[in-house]
């Protein structure tokens, strides 16, 4: 029997979380607001921000 | 209060959205979850990657908004297929989400038929005992002596890494054998002998588990069920130029 431990996404798992809601699923262009204040920016800060997390 | 329509997923059309403010735009038998949001929340989050030097807290407001993010998107995949949409798409308005899903119809429809009836589980593997730190006293060692030991710590060191990369490759291809569709993350020095996420079919879900348990020589860590969030690898438009 190897260790096996099984992670409840909703308990565990923050660095999982945030990399797969910021940095999967499908990204929408056309008239997405990107006027915004930065939020296209703030978009790819968030990429480079997972990595820094998970070099941390 | 500056308001704008947060989009999460797109899905099939059902008559019941589990959280208050959701509603769906609907277009011939697909839907898309919306919700009307007060952008302030996004366009003040901490941007600056510097500043994330420690691990995230659950305080956090990008926490915040992401854990939001993903428990509307489990709560349409807890009784529906889903196509996730990346946090923080902000739609100018219900004409554009129609727009998205008309535009895309057959693209989407296609995605939801392919992951229907599938999770997505994430596994990562490293060596169950990678090892002792070299704590052996060199005192009174020939040079010699202390030549050969380190030769041989080096060699015993460099036979583990291999053993374990096998033995993670192993789990790799039987995992795969359970899974309509692996992911595997880039490997980096510092990263795991094996970090992948597989699609897997419910059926298939019990033998997949099972062979997690299988290798001894690895300590393997399963998150999930997971809405199936690392497969998607669609680029999807209104149809109109944004507005910079």
């Amino acid at each position: 029997m190897s260790e096996v431990c099984l992670v409840s996404p909703s308990a565990a798992g923050l660095v999982d979380v945030l990399d797969r809601v910021i940095d999967r699923g499908a990204v929408v262009n056309g008239d997405v607001i990107i006027t915004l204040a930065g939020i296209d920016l703030i978009r790819l800060d968030l990429r480079l921000l997972l990595v820094a997390i998970e070099n941390a | 209060m500056r308001p704008g329509l947060c989009a999460y997923v797109i899905t099939r059309e059902h008559m019941l959205v589990a959280l208050p403010g959701m509603r769906l735009v609907t277009h011939r038998g697909l839907a898309i979850v919306v919700a009307e949001v007060d952008l302030t929340p996004f366009a003040e989050l901490e941007a600056n990657p510097t500043h994330w030097t420690e691990e995230p807290s659950e305080d956090d407001p990008l926490v915040k908004l992401a854990r939001r993010h993903d428990l509307v998107v489990r709560s349409v995949f807890e009784h529906h297929p889903v196509l996730p949409l990346r946090f923080g798409t902000i739609l100018r308005d219900e004409p554009a989400a129609l727009r998205l899903l008309t535009n895309h119809h057959h693209e989407a429809g296609a995605w939801l038929d392919r992951v229907a009836g599938h999770r997505e589980w994430g596994v990562r593997a490293r060596l169950a005992h990678p090892g002792e730190p070299d704590t052996m006293s060199t005192e009174g060692m020939s040079g010699a002596e202390y030549l050969t030991m380190r030769r041989d710590r080096l060699a015993a060191a460099a036979r583990v890494r291999r053993d374990g990369s096998t033995a993670a490759a192993a789990l790799d291809e039987a995992l795969t054998r359970y899974a309509t569709e692996t992911v595997h993350r880039p490997r980096k020095p510092s990263t795991p002998l094996l970090d992948a996420a597989y699609l897997v079919p419910a059926d298939a879900e019990a033998a997949f588990h099972a062979e997690t348990e299988r290798h001894d020589e690895l300590a393997v860590e399963v998150t999930g069920p997971w809405p199936p969030y690392s497969f998607v690898r669609l680029k999807l438009s209104s149809g109109e130029v944004a507005h910079v």
